[in-house]
């Protein structure tokens, strides 16, 4: 059984400014090369739990910190920031946030400069993250004055030339086009698929991400309440719904029959191709 | 004609400074009380439309009229008594110290009486649930909070008009319902609602009437359930159905018998084209039907 | 408003580029030689220089929008000078030379005039004030707009003075600082806008007015600019900025031998300016204090 590539034990969290903890006994575990989404109305606590995934909590963000987080077998509480960088990589909601540099180049250079890497060891990274994102003939170019989705990809390329085993998003496609959304999921997918890493994102968006993950973990009030495969969660609707949350498109609409007491053979429709299955299933007469 | 528009667009074309034609000839008219959305994706002119709407940007060329006047000679601060604008981001706004002042803010630069004023600030702030709040810092507030909190300062202005620039862009499920049955509220008393957006699901949802915007000019002016059925208009303009209604298409593509726009009316439609498919024992329907959380209306 | 646009404009010319430190000598070279001289042909053709420049470096007019604003300062040191020039110390009582009076501002028709001369001389006086406040605010950005940031950062993290160097979070600062410009007065006309549609005039109005609207401006961009300032910070710590002592530079910045050409050139340019003008009265208005015959 190879050790957990993320492993939150007990962790609970106050803002020192704050009335009450913003995190209260997380416990969560991540398998090497696993995809996992974390989904959870705003104020859940999402945004403070990746800031504790990354080692900004304890070192940079004030507040009291109980419990134990553990990434790529390293505890964020002994372990400087910058080690954890090299480690987990986090891309922010916003690409204008995190993009700073001139050039694309320059921006995926950003990472290795600051670890002091030899240059040609920098060049081999630029070029290897470049691949992947698929932007070689864009380095060139002005990070602001790429569209959404290319920025968004840049931001994740500026991460992937830390090497970090798991990569952690915040949101990645809320202020993206449809299009550039399915770029940047079918990026994430490569990277946990290819390339063996484990991805952990936020989203709202969920009928683009409901086929693509592998564990589901909800959040609310700080605490997390539901964790399971996306079948589990999502093939629920009526626990979604009392939490305010609501399941994709497809298992609603096969929910909203199911209850009217059309049976689906036990599982959900989670993706509109799935969706087009069981109809067709049900047309033919095979549950 | 033009008397009964509130806000009509005539041949209007503007060009920024640096040579960039954002819009090439719109002409359009809406009257007043309709709920209208502006789609078009990003670059199709639609910011540049709206901020002709109260007088932020004048037409380098055509007209724009607010309830005949044209903008040109009318000051910004003129037309903000006709159109209100709720902005994506509450933190352009906002910069009182207390939740009270800042709804008052907008009703002071009018020269209201203070009696009107703490009158209208009271039933803004009512309305967008804030009204507990009145003493507290700005800052004390959630993002979604600081949202409601614009809303209400703008709201406080009671304009016939209100423009709500991609309300639900990066918000959650909860607030996207409550910033939306607002909408529905205030239209029903009489407003005028415009929102420009680029989330189709939102149209669907409240919008009757959809001005679809590309490179400039309007592709499309027409009833929302019109212009999903143009699957080429959609992809020509860079607009993407909503999932639901994007499954719905997939499901007529096969031959299902399938209508409306929200889960309760497609289940319907499915329903009834299923008589003879397998159903569970009778007791299955008494699972809890689906709660208006969910049922998109 | 207008957005002030001084930023980096890639493109690939000589003055692209020449060595950081050759720019910051060449703005170095303007402001003296503009502080020696103060005939305005003289003025004119330093400035003459700098439209050279920029239009070597293929930066783009627009992005001087902010000259509008010193044109003013220009109109009002012209204005204040033909009145008060006379009135200084050095020269005021001076009977050897003849000042021209253009007008006067109160007429001799109206009771008690003529009063409150305009002096030919101190308009131009004034003028040539302008003119070096134009050549120096025209060289200045030029070393933001044709110089690359990364080269810029590599150039100053390189200085050794003995063992000290410039702290590399100092010069971080600076060069982002610089990189946000732009970002802030995108800030700045979001809030505009979302505050006039509330009502609020920027434009117009006396003074008071105008200093109103300071609030609902400024409050909005500062919490921005501080929150911006937070989230970077974590998108740094992120990349682990900071790790090492010895960071990495995969920009190259090289002092050839171009560069020592260049500022050869201007160190003896701007020596024999300031012997011509110190010790042999070139290129100075004849009644400028202190000098001239």
């Amino acid at each position: 059984m190879p050790a957990p590539a993320v492993s939150i034990s007990h962790l609970t969290f106050q803002y020192s400014s704050a009335p009450a903890p913003s995190l209260r006994d997380i416990n969560l575990t991540l398998v090497p090369g696993e995809i996992a989404l974390l989904i959870g109305p705003t104020g859940a606590g999402k945004s403070t739990l990746y800031l504790a995934l990354i080692g900004l909590i304890p070192h940079l963000i004030r507040g009291t910190m109980a419990g134990r987080v553990s990434v790529a077998g390293m505890d964020t509480s002994e372990h400087s920031i910058a080690e954890m960088a090299q480690k987990v990589g986090i891309v922010f909601q916003d690409p204008e946030t995190q993009l700073f540099a001139l050039t694309v180049e320059d921006e995926l250079a950003f990472g290795p400069e600051n670890l002091g890497l030899p240059k040609d060891e920098i060049v081999r990274r630029i070029r290897a993250a470049a691949t992947i994102i698929q932007l070689t003939d864009l380095l060139e170019r002005e990070p602001a004055r790429l569209s959404g989705g290319q920025q968004q990809t840049v931001a994740i390329g500026s991460v992937w030339s830390m090497l970090p085993e798991v990569i952690i998003l915040d949101e990645p496609t809320s202020n993206l086009d449809p299009q550039s959304s399915q770029r940047v999921l079918a990026l994430i997918q490569t990277l946990s698929r290819e390339h063996g890493k484990t991805i952990l994102i936020a989203e709202h968006n969920l009928d683009e991400v409901a086929g693509l993950v592998d564990r589901v973990f909800v959040m609310q009030q700080g605490q997390i309440v539901l964790n399971g495969t996306p079948q589990e969660i999502f093939g629920r609707p009526a626990q979604l719904h009392a939490l305010g949350l609501a399941a994709p498109a497809a298992t609603e609409l096969a929910y909203a029959l199911q209850t009217q007491g059309l049976d689906f053979g036990g599982a959900l429709p989670l993706t509109l191709e799935q969706g087009l299955a069981a109809f067709r299933r049900l047309r033919r007469g095979t549950p | 004609m033009s008397a009964e528009l509130i806000l009509e667009a005539r041949d209007l074309v503007h060009t920024y400074a640096g040579g960039h034609t954002a819009l090439r000839g719109i002409s359009l008219g809406i009257r007043p009380g309709e709920f209208v959305a502006f789609v078009g994706a990003n670059g199709s002119g639609k910011t540049t439309l709206m901020k002709h709407f109260n007088g932020l940007l004048k037409p380098t060329q055509g007209q724009f009229l607010v309830s005949g006047r044209d903008t040109r000679k009318t000051t910004v601060s003129r037309l903000a008594q006709t159109i209100g604008f709720v902005f994506q981001n509450p933190d352009h706004q906002i910069f009182c110290y207390s939740v009270w002042e800042e709804t008052l803010f907008g009703l002071q630069q009018q020269k209201l009486p203070p009696a009107e004023a703490q009158a209208r600030a009271a039933r803004a702030l009512e309305m967008v649930g804030l009204a507990d709040r009145r003493d507290r810092h700005p800052r004390e507030l959630s993002r979604g909070q600081r949202q409601r909190l614009a809303t209400a300062s703008v709201l406080a202005m009671e304009t016939p008009v209100l423009v709500l620039d991609e309300p639900t862009t990066g918000q959650d499920f909860t607030a996207r319902r409550q910033i939306m049955s607002l909408a529905v509220d205030l239209h029903q008393r009489g407003r005028t609602i415009i929102m420009v957006t680029h989330d189709m699901a939102l149209v669907a949802e409240y919008a009757t009437r959809a001005i679809v915007l590309h490179a400039g000019q309007v592709a499309q002016d027409a009833a929302p359930a019109d212009i999903f059925l143009q699957p080429e208009l959609l992809a020509r303009t860079g607009l993407r159905l909503p999932p639901l209604l994007e499954l719905a298409q997939a499901l007529r593509a096969e031959g299902w018998p399938v209508e409306g726009h929200t889960v309760a009316a497609l289940a319907q439609s499915l329903q009834a084209a299923l008589p003879a498919a397998p159903w569970t024992s009778p007791g299955a329907a008494s699972a809890p039907p689906p709660s208006e959380s969910h049922a998109r209306h | 408003m207008p957005v002030i646009d001084i930023e980096y404009h890639p493109a690939d010319t000589p003055v692209h580029r020449l060595h950081p430190f050759t720019k910051l000598a060449f703005e170095l070279a303007v402001f003296i030689i503009a502080a020696v001289f103060n005939q305005p042909l003289y003025l004119l053709a330093l400035i003459a220089v700098d439209l050279a420049l920029i239009a070597l470096a293929r930066v783009p007019l627009h992005k001087f929008r902010y000259m509008r604003v010193v044109a003013y300062v220009v109109l009002f040191l012209m204005f204040t000078q033909a009145i008060w020039f006379t009135s200084f110390g050095d020269f005021g009582g001076r009977s050897d030379f003849e000042w021209r009076t253009l007008f006067h501002l109160w007429p001799a028709w109206a009771p008690g005039g003529p009063r409150v001369p305009i002096v030919f001389e101190g308009a131009l006086y004034g003028f040539s004030l302008g003119l070096r406040l134009v050549a120096i605010s025209l060289a200045f950005p030029l070393l933001i707009m044709a110089t690359h940031p990364g080269d810029l950062v590599t150039a100053l993290a390189g200085v050794r003075v003995g063992r000290w160097r410039i702290p590399p979070n100092l010069i971080f600062v600076f060069t982002s600082a610089l990189r946000y410009v732009p970002t802030v007065s995108r800030e700045f006309d979001h809030t505009i806008d979302a505050q006039r549609s509330r009502g609020v005039e920027f434009e117009g109005g006396n003074i008071f007015t105008q200093v109103r609207a300071a609030m609902p401006l400024f409050v909005p961009v500062l919490t921005s600019s501080l929150i911006r300032a937070q989230d970077l910070t974590i998108a740094l710590e992120t990349r682990a900025f900071g790790a090492v002592d010895q960071r990495t530079f995969l920009r190259e910045v090289n002092f050839r031998r171009r560069d020592a050409v260049v500022c050869l050139l201007l160190v003896v340019v701007t020596a024999a300016c300031v012997i011509a003008s110190w010790q042999f009265g070139y290129g100075l208005l004849p009644y400028t204090p202190g000098r001239g015959s």
